[in-house]
């Protein structure tokens, strides 16, 4: 080859190149270019017809579709050829979002306006499907376009409907559960969601629980408790059964059993605490209840089996204790001793006799009797019980009340009750014993929790003794409690009058304040049948009402209310006082007019006691009935008051009432 | 009609003229972009040789190429569409046409419809490709029918026996690589008939209604050349010089015609052509004289001049003498060549005349006829030379 730089072949060179001959020399060049150009093309348009969204380009401000690939045309069923004449908005339901109609169909320069829009593409064959559209506004040579990329998303709004289905139908399970289920976030335990339940339970909507944790809904020493839990079942990774914590609610304490469930990630890790709690409140009631009975019956079992073979034994000893006596050779000195074994001996059948009741293993044999009679009978043993000391007061009811009794179980009862009186009363004081009729209704049964309605008899023993706290006015009637010192008392007493009482079906309960007093009431069915209850069955013929203004004192706002009613619903005009002071007052302004004061015996600040003073003062002749639940308060207040003063047992009997009133005010 | 048309337009693709032309297929199949070329040729064109030294220039470029030979002499539509589906096929993306009339006309076809997508038939008639075709470059092995650089394609149709004409300005090739060269292996036979072709090219451009003083230019320097190395061409097969000559003759002839159009010469021939498969050239060469005959009252002086440029002594004649003395060349000619056979002996019947009339007359080239010819006057026309 001849070197390149000779000047010859440069000349000939460009000589060669001029002629057309040069390597390069075509007219036309711009095949190669052409030829890139196409294949770029070519394989862009495999690369969108490729894609699985359906791409439409969109002339803007007409959304006429100026292009697309071969999905959309798969997707929507028209050849490239039909949607080539369409506009977007004829495929779908865009032309109702206002959004998109902005986007496409503005006029104005907005490049890079993007929007995300769902809406359903039309299909040639009339169907339809729902999709995602990212719409790009775009620029290319001067022409404003719209990219808009559809995603079918059939699939995924099945699913997304399918886990909203599934989510609703969980939380209506957990709605339903008849229980309270809930559940906290691990780090600071506030609740984060609580069923239905829950918020029955709790007293609270929900809006007002979520967020909040124990120490926001609850006491401290509660809320501790929980917190307590809390952790404890976070650390231990594992459930953790409570069987019992008590909860304060707007309604009151609740007992719960609650379970808790720490929920772990997938590393192990305590991300929420799940809790199932179930109200056993009243539950535990009903085996509190139950389990008394339960105590009861065993105990009454156990007395009556050994009762029942203790007296065989006593059999044996008094047998032989009688045939000593009869002896005639017996000398009067060991005669005393046999009959001091004889004594014991009827002591200790009293005693088995008693048991054998108590379980309800001794068959009692009833007659009808006087109530009043019985008390009668029964004062002058009474008194010898009590001492010299306590003073014994019988008020016995107007009319008969006839009772079926078995008269020596009753009067055992009434010894017992004298007995622990007395005992009451070591430095002495009263014991009153009085006889009443009452018609129990369907609410004393509710208010007080026994008895079944009907007219009863009732029995009231009251002391002025030491009284009771209410932990031992509530397990008075348990066999074998006692207040006494070891070996005093069996602490049975009480159990075998319950026992008593209970064969007789009657109900005896207990109205005690410490420092005041005690008072016993037994309720006795009233014989209807008989010809004697016809006067006292007459007794409870509603009262007659009247049209006297009457001032109603009385502290506790509900039972002042009921007073109100009572008196009211008869026709009395009424004017209430929430304290001895206001009644003072309220007296003063109506002189004259008050027929009569119903008042309260014990009441904060000025007492009944006072106020009475205090009014009499305004009218030394104005009549005064006090209520209260102790017999014995009235009798000491006779020391200032002589007459026009009255004693209204409480819980107010509003038959009693009126007629108490009636009779005050017909005086 | 040439009153009425007051402007010309002369179209000429990117030649190269000259010996080893052919082995510069390689650098501009390159140059106009080419990945893959589709080389069309015949089978005689490739036992001739220059097939393969146009396909080595291919390799020597690094352009790798599949080879269409699937055609007969006359080009037909279903040729073109297997040549198409090859090239589809092998994604080829540029066209090479080595040989005489035949490849190069179906690579023609085979590029029209590569980029038209429809097929080859529907393009009859002037204007009707409206897309480029891809790259072509035209090696011609005859001198000839100058297909290498005119804006025609004879298509035929055998189902109905007619011969279409595709004529447009984008069927012009790209690149013309003439290289005289590919003469020598052509036998007298048809030498004659592409050389008595190449002249019958010359004379209705001259005298072709749409002749312009460009096309004249190129028309008379091809019948020049024609009649000084034609039939010493055909005694000296082997001669380089004269093959260049009547190479380039046909070449001018050529860039007349494509410009300047044909006339009832061509009509005529196609018609046959398309009926009767004959070879072209021996068809215009049959026809020639009776259509000059014809056409001379309508344009004498440029006969005239036709016959001066054919190195006819004219001086002192009567325009009959002149006429005569012209027509006498032109069969003495055809006689010279070897062209004796009429009409009759090639196996046109009488009573076919009527039909190849009617298609005579609907070819686009009686368009350009000096002298008007009805039905009749064709008939006639076929009728002498048969």
């Amino acid at each position: 080859m001849k070197n390149p730089s000779d000047p010859q072949d440069a000349l000939e060179a460009l000589q060669r190149q001029l002629a057309g001959l040069g390597e390069t020399s075509v007219r036309k060049t711009y095949y190669p270019e052409l030829q890139d150009r196409l294949e770029e093309l070519e394989r862009l348009r495999a690369f969108l017809d490729h894609s699985n969204d359906a791409i439409f380009l969109v002339e803007a401000q007409t959304g006429r579709i100026v292009d697309l690939n071969d999905s959309a045309s798969r997707q929507t069923g028209w050849s490239r050829g039909e949607l080539l004449e369409k506009s977007l908005f004829d495929l779908s339901d865009l032309e109702q979002i206002p959004a998109a109609v902005s986007l496409i169909c503005s006029p104005e320069q907005r490049d890079e306006v993007r929007d995300l829009i769902v809406s359903d593409l039309h299909r040639k064959d009339g169907g339809r499907f729902c999709a995602e559209l990212t719409l790009n506004r775009m620029h290319f040579r001067d022409r404003a376009y719209v990219l808009a990329v559809a995603r079918d998303i059939t699939h995924r709004r099945a699913i997304e409907e399918a886990l909203r289905e599934s989510e609703e139908f969980l939380k209506n399970i957990v709605d339903h559960i008849p229980a309270m289920v809930f559940a906290k976030e691990a780090k600071e335990l506030r609740i984060i969601t609580v069923n239905k339940y829950g918020e029955e339970l709790l007293g609270f909507p929900r809006k007002e629980i979520l967020g909040k944790n124990d120490h926001d809904l609850f006491p401290p020493e509660q809320a501790d408790f929980f917190s307590r839990k809390d952790r404890e079942t976070l650390e231990k990774g594992e459930l953790v059964d409570i069987p019992e914590e008590t909860i304060s609610t707007p309604a009151g304490d609740r007992i719960l059993h609650t379970k808790k469930i720490p929920l772990l990630d997938d590393q192990g890790k305590a991300r929420y605490l799940l809790g199932i709690a179930e109200d056993i409140t009243e539950r535990k009631q009903l085996e509190e209840k139950l389990l008394q009975s339960q105590k009861m019956e065993a105990v009454g079992q156990l007395a009556g089996g050994v009762a029942h073979d203790f007296n065989n034994i006593l059999m044996v000893i008094m047998g032989y204790g009688s045939i000593l006596r009869n002896d005639d050779t017996l000398a009067p000195g060991h005669r005393e001793k046999v009959d001091r074994i004889m004594d014991a001996a009827d002591k200790a059948a009293q005693l088995t006799s008693g048991l054998l009741t108590f379980s309800r293993k001794q068959v009692i044999k009833t007659q009808t009797a006087d109530l009043n009679d019985v008390i009668q009978h029964v004062e002058k043993f009474l008194s010898r019980i009590i001492g010299e000391d306590v003073q014994l007061k019988a008020l016995l009811a107007r009319h008969p009340l006839p009772v079926e009794i078995d008269s020596n179980q009753i009067e055992q009862v009434l010894v017992n009750l004298a007995t622990n009186a007395r005992d009451a009363m070591p430095h002495g004081g009263l014991l009153t014993v009085e006889t009443s009729l009452q018609r129990i209704d369907g609410a004393f049964v509710d208010a007080n929790g026994i008895g079944a309605p009907g007219p009863y008899a009732v029995i009231s023993v009251s002391d002025t003794g030491i009284g009771m706290d209410d932990a031992t006015r509530r397990k008075i009637f348990e066999p074998f409690f006692t207040t006494k010192d070891v070996g005093k008392g069996t602490g049975l007493g009480m159990s075998i009058a319950y026992g008593i009482i209970k064969q007789h079906s009657g109900f005896i309960n207990v109205y005690s304040e410490p420092g005041l007093g005690t008072t016993f009431r037994i309720y006795l069915p009233l014989s209807a049948t008989s010809s004697l209850a016809q006067e006292a069955l007459r007794d409870l013929e509603p009262p007659t009402g009247g049209t006297e203004t009457i001032l109603v004192v009385e502290d506790e706002a509900d039972l002042r209310i009921l007073l109100e009613q009572i008196l009211s619903g008869v026709g009395y005009r009424v004017i209430v006082a929430e304290d001895g002071a206001v009644a003072v007052q309220k007296f003063a302004r109506f002189p004259g007019e008050i027929g009569l004061v119903l008042m309260d015996m014990i009441m904060p600040g000025m007492s009944g006691k006072e106020a009475c003073s205090a009014i009499r003062e305004l009218d030394p002749g104005a009549r005064v009935l006090y209520t209260s639940g102790y017999t014995m308060d009235i009798i000491r207040s006779r020391d200032l008051l002589e007459e026009g003063t009255e004693l209204l047992m409480k819980p107010v009997r509003p038959v009693e009432l009126l007629r108490k009133v009636r009779e005050m005010l017909d005086r | 009609m040439a009153e009425g048309l007051q402007l010309r337009k002369f179209l000429a693709p990117e030649f190269i003229f000259g010996a080893g032309a052919r082995k510069l297929a390689g650098r501009y199949a390159k140059n106009l972009g080419g990945r893959k070329v589709l080389v069309v040729s015949d089978p005689g064109v490739v036992k001739a040789g220059w097939t393969k030294d146009v396909t080595d220039s291919l390799e020597a470029a690094g352009l790798p190429f599949v080879l269409f030979t699937g055609l007969t002499p006359n080009p037909k539509a279903d040729e073109v569409m297997a040549g198409v589906a090859l090239y589809q096929a092998e994604r080829c993306d540029a066209l090479v046409a080595v040989g005489g009339g035949s490849p190069i006309d179906c690579a023609k076809g085979i590029g029209i419809v590569s980029s038209n997508h429809r097929h080859i038939l529907e393009f009859e008639g002037v204007d009707m490709v409206k897309s480029p075709m891809p790259p072509l470059i035209c090696i011609p092995t005859t001198g000839g029918t100058s297909a290498d650089v005119s804006q025609f394609a004879i298509i035929s149709n055998p189902r109905e026996r007619v011969k279409i004409a595709i004529i447009s300005k984008s069927v012009v090739p790209d690149i013309a690589l003439i290289d005289p060269v590919t003469l020598i292996s052509m036998d007298p036979y048809l030498t004659a008939c592409t050389g008595l072709d190449a002249m019958t090219h010359a004379i209705e451009a001259f005298v072709s209604t749409a002749r312009s003083s460009m096309t004249d230019l190129h028309a008379l320097e091809a019948l020049r050349l024609l009649s000084a190395s034609l039939i010493p061409s055909i005694r000296d097969l082997k001669n380089e010089e004269l093959r260049s000559d009547v190479m380039m003759g046909s070449l001018q002839a050529g860039l007349a015609f494509s410009n300047a159009i044909l006339g009832a010469n061509h009509a005529m021939a196609h018609s046959l052509g398309g009926a009767l498969d004959l070879a072209h050239g021996e068809c215009n060469a049959m026809l020639l004289d009776h259509v000059i005959e014809f056409n001379f009252s309508a344009a004498p002086e440029r006969f005239e001049r036709i016959a001066l440029a054919m190195g006819l002594e004219l001086r002192g004649l009567t325009l009959p003498q002149k006429k005569r003395r012209l027509l006498d060349h032109v069969r003495k000619l055809k006689a010279q060549a070897g062209i004796k056979r009429t009409l009759a002996e090639v196996g046109v019947g009488r009573d076919d005349l009527a039909i190849y009339s009617e298609h005579a007359l609907k070819d686009p080239c009686m368009a350009t006829n000096p002298r008007r010819a009805s039905k009749r006057d064709v008939e006639v026309l076929y009728e002498e030379s048969l």
